[in-house]
């Protein structure tokens, strides 16, 4: 093995210490912050946009004045709130 | 007996006055009087009044309903809001920038069918005559705003409405809020910059502005 070798082995071995430690401790964490941003995302629009379903909301003049940011999510969101939930969706 | 008079001299702080009470106990022929006093006084006042009625218009003897502040006289001026124009200018207003925003050649229909939904409504009316009024106070121009109210208790209405929108804005600003603290968090784990402002927030920010120095001004907080 010669020097240049051994020196990328040594680098390869430290990425795959790192990513092990991200993933051993980090990955799940951003992962569960993510989910709780995107539930939050959901209940955001659900507590602006609740009219969209038939939930009557306070002041639509402001709900509107936020429409044109959320018109992408719109349908995710829509799709969420009307699915079925069933025992799968607790554990996992 | 204090007279009406007493009060602007003795408490030149108090520069929001509204007057309510039933159907015809007076309000508009007390703003307008009220108005036309300060006026005369040198203070520059505004008149105004969301009732589509348009009272202002006929005491006054000017077509104001709907024209934005007009010029009765030096610093009186009068303003009659029509709630359907400015919801309808609003409603474009909305369609406009979703156009704009996605490069959309026209509104998709379920957001359409929002617009509409949402436009229909009776809060629609009150909230964005709210927004007008808060219009108008924001800006700040005169010394004194007069406002003449509509009948049926609408005052006090008028004063919860905007203790309600106070505490909705204020949740649904901290909901925004922690989200954007999650977003930060998974940045920082993962080492990547924070992504690009949230205009969302920007726009809660600028309407929580709104409301609160509306019921800072209409409740004593």
């Amino acid at each position: 093995m010669t020097e240049e070798e051994k020196e990328s082995a040594a680098k390869r071995l430290w990425h795959n210490i790192t990513d092990t430690v991200y993933g051993m401790a980090a990955h799940d964490m951003s992962r569960a912050a993510l989910r709780t941003r995107a539930s939050m995302e959901h209940l955001f629009i659900l507590i602006t946009m609740g009219d969209l379903l038939g939930i009557p909301i306070l002041p639509p003049y402001y709900s509107l004045r936020l429409l044109p940011y959320v018109v992408p999510q719109i349908a995710t969101w829509k799709r969420r709130m009307l699915r079925e939930k069933d025992v799968a969706d607790a554990m996992f | 007996m204090m007279g009406f008079k007493d009060v602007f001299l003795q408490h030149p702080e108090r520069r929001y006055i509204m007057f309510g009470g039933g159907g015809g106990v007076g309000k508009t022929t007390f703003s307008a009087a009220a108005a036309y006093w300060l006026a005369s006084h040198g203070k520059k006042v505004l008149v105004f009044s969301v009732d589509p009625q348009a009272s202002l218009t006929d005491i006054f003897k000017r077509d104001i309903f709907g024209k934005g502040p007009v010029k009765i006289m030096d610093n009186l001026w009068a303003q009659e809001i029509d709630a359907d124009k400015h919801i309808k200018a609003y409603q474009q207003e909305i369609r406009q920038k979703i156009l704009d925003m996605y490069g959309l050649p026209a509104v998709p229909e379920e957001i359409e069918n929002y617009i509409q939904a949402a436009s229909a409504e009776p809060a629609m009316e009150e909230s964005a005559m709210f927004d007008a009024v808060v219009d108008m106070v924001m800006k700040g121009a005169y010394d004194y705003y007069i406002y003449d109210l509509v009948p049926l208790g609408h005052a006090l209405y008028y004063l919860s409405m905007a203790k309600v929108y106070d505490e909705w804005i204020n949740k649904v600003t901290k909901l925004r809020e922690e989200m954007r603290e999650y977003e930060e968090m998974v940045s920082r784990i993962r080492r990547e910059k924070v992504t690009e402002q949230d205009q969302i927030l920007q726009e809660l920010l600028y309407i929580k502005n709104r409301i609160n120095t509306s019921a800072g001004i209409l409740t004593d907080k």
